[in-house]
């Protein structure tokens, strides 16, 4: 196929995309259950009251009362407006500040969610670390597996399968 | 996500198994596969060039989340088999989507605290598909799993089809 045609394809297939990643975003919170939480970092009582699910970053980890293990924590929130802290109450968990969590609770008052369940996503701020060195050598196995099979042909500027392969 | 290496590996072990009903499903075939699995993982383009910097200079909203969902994998695939020689252009769409629908399938099954995965099939519907809450990428386990399953079928497959990955 001419090279022409291939790079127009090229254009439009990744407009296409983000053309996507535009409409995802603006349309996200319309079709979201819960509370946008951009609105949440700048109009957080009007929310009062409803239910939601935050994702957020442990940065400290206490006890109410007596409570063992500890019960409550404060995590870190980000949104397009802003990183914002909530304390989470009747929080369960084997995490350590810098770790990521899921809260699904209610919202109360005074920046304060009331779990009714938490997920411990990445237990320490180290998760990451693992995922990534796990991810590239998933990405490295790829490549080099996709060599072994194929070449490039410089008269086609295409990929053909390897004669041996 | 699962993480990459987990993504390739199960497209790896579902092809492989395929291959040793479908004749076409030769080992530079399989390849392509686990190249369409690591297709949702391109939403971690995001650490690279975070979705806010793009929000505020193109002025629009944006985010990365569409490459993991059903559309973002459409697209990217079709913009990968322009790489192929034309002669292959169905071929390798049809397996760059399969692999890249098997990885969405796999991280549908991840914990959610609210126990609806992410709206994957974004942009069909932006319905949340339950989610049995198997797993979380952090946890090693998951990759241990998809090496062991993964050696265990590169073994069989040696022993029923000599020539292959």
């Amino acid at each position: 196929m001419h090279l022409a045609v291939r790079l127009v394809a090229a254009v439009v297939l990744v407009g296409l995309l983000l053309g996507l990643c535009v409409q995802y975003d603006s349309a996200y919170d319309e079709n979201s259950p819960y509370p946008p939480t951009d609105e949440l970092a700048t109009n957080y009582d009007d929310y009062v009251g409803e239910e939601t699910l935050l994702f957020g970053t442990v940065r400290d980890i206490e006890v109410a009362g007596n409570a063992t293990p500890p019960n409550r924590a404060t995590i870190e929130v980000d949104s397009s407006e802003g990183t914002f802290e909530m304390t989470v109450r009747e929080f369960r968990g084997d995490v350590k500040p810098g770790g990521v969590v899921q809260v699904y609770g209610t919202l109360q008052s005074d920046r304060t969610i009331e779990a009714t369940n938490v997920e411990v996503v990445n237990p320490a701020g180290s998760s990451n670390l693992y995922k990534y060195a796990v991810s590239a050598i998933g990405a490295i196995l790829v490549v080099a597996l996709f060599f072994r099979r194929w070449q490039f042909n410089a008269d086609t500027l295409a990929f053909e399968v390897r004669d041996d392969g | 996500m699962a993480d990459l290496l987990s993504h390739v590996l199960t497209a790896y072990v579902l092809l492989t198994v395929a291959s040793w009903r479908v004749d076409a499903l030769t080992p530079p075939w399989v390849v392509v596969g686990m190249a369409g699995a690591a297709i949702p993982d391109l939403v971690k383009v995001n650490i690279v060039l975070d979705s806010n910097i793009v929000e505020e200079a193109v002025g629009l909203p944006f985010t990365w989340a569409p490459l993991s969902t059903l559309g973002g994998v459409l697209f990217v695939a079709g913009a990968i088999t322009l790489v192929f020689e034309r002669r292959y252009w169905r071929r390798a769409y049809a397996l760059l989507v399969a692999g890249g629908l098997t990885s969405l399938a796999l991280d549908g099954l991840r914990v959610y605290a609210d126990g609806s995965s992410s709206p994957w099939l974004y942009p069909l519907t932006w319905w949340r598909p339950p989610t049995p809450s198997f797993y979380v990428t952090s946890d090693p386990r998951i990759a241990v799993v998809g090496i062991v399953v993964a050696a265990v079928v590169f073994g069989l497959d040696r022993w029923i089809e000599p020539d292959s990955l």
